[in-house]
């Protein structure tokens, strides 16, 4: 896939999210360009989203969390308050502190990843779809 | 360097604690062009070396030790949030 597909096909999904989004808060709108801290703000709550559309997830039951990418990405930039995944299957919501939690919780370690499209290595958390789960927004909120 | 290695090194990075001298140890063992993705990764190291400090005070001295413009933007939060989360599971 190409660096343009790839841009092509995060934005659609940001597009996605954005109109489910809006049935809730008409006022959400999606931040256009490059823009690093987020993906989606939403007025009426003031709260950002940051959204990472992962379809290999439904191959490899990996969830990839980058955070280096030739320079600091993702999560060790991301100002969103929420991250959202989309497996292609489901989206999956997370707080900033529930994907660190993850990470530091379950003890996970930094791989280097480099992808077909990649001019640079990216280093990301590779995280078992079932073991995020547990720190999704519902199950922090469920815990006592 | 091969991941392994640099995970090696960014467990002894950690185990510095105090950031000065956590810097002080990757620059004088990675080679230049790792330095900044040393610093991106062993803020996810330094949340459990903290942790592992017997006063709140240290804990805290340890946390501030981290500048607020430290390389990369969120540094002091992410290690400040973590050593948090590590608190309330334990």
């Amino acid at each position: 896939m190409t660096f343009a597909k790839d841009l092509s096909t995060g934005n659609a999904a940001e597009d996605r999210i954005l109109e489910k989004l809006q049935a809730a808060f008409p006022l959400a709108y999606r931040m256009l360009g490059m823009h690093p801290d987020f993906d989606i703000w939403i007025p009426e709550l003031a709260k950002s989203v940051e959204v990472k559309l992962d379809l290999m997830s439904q191959k490899t039951g990996n969830i990839v969390v980058e955070y280096y990418h030739n320079k600091a990405s993702a999560l060790t930039v991301s100002k969103a308050d929420y991250w959202v995944f989309d497996t292609g299957e489901e989206l999956l919501w997370f707080s900033r502190e529930g994907i660190l939690d993850c990470i530091l919780s379950e003890g996970m370690e930094p791989v280097r990843i480099a992808g077909p499209s990649d001019r640079f290595a990216k280093w990301a958390f590779l995280i078992p779809l079932r073991i995020l789960q547990r720190y999704s927004v519902s199950e922090r909120a469920a815990q006592p | 360097m091969k991941p392994a290695q640099l995970k090696a090194e960014l467990k002894f990075a950690a185990k510095k604690i105090y950031y000065p001298r956590v810097v002080e140890y990757i620059r004088a063992n990675l080679e230049p062009e790792f330095h900044d993705l040393a610093l991106a990764s062993v803020i996810f190291y330094l949340p459990d070396q903290i942790l592992s400090l017997p006063t709140k005070e240290e804990r805290r001295q340890a946390i501030d030790s981290i500048p607020r413009d430290a390389y990369p933007a969120h540094s002091r939060d992410m290690v400040e949030a973590g050593v948090k989360i590590l608190w309330k599971r334990r």
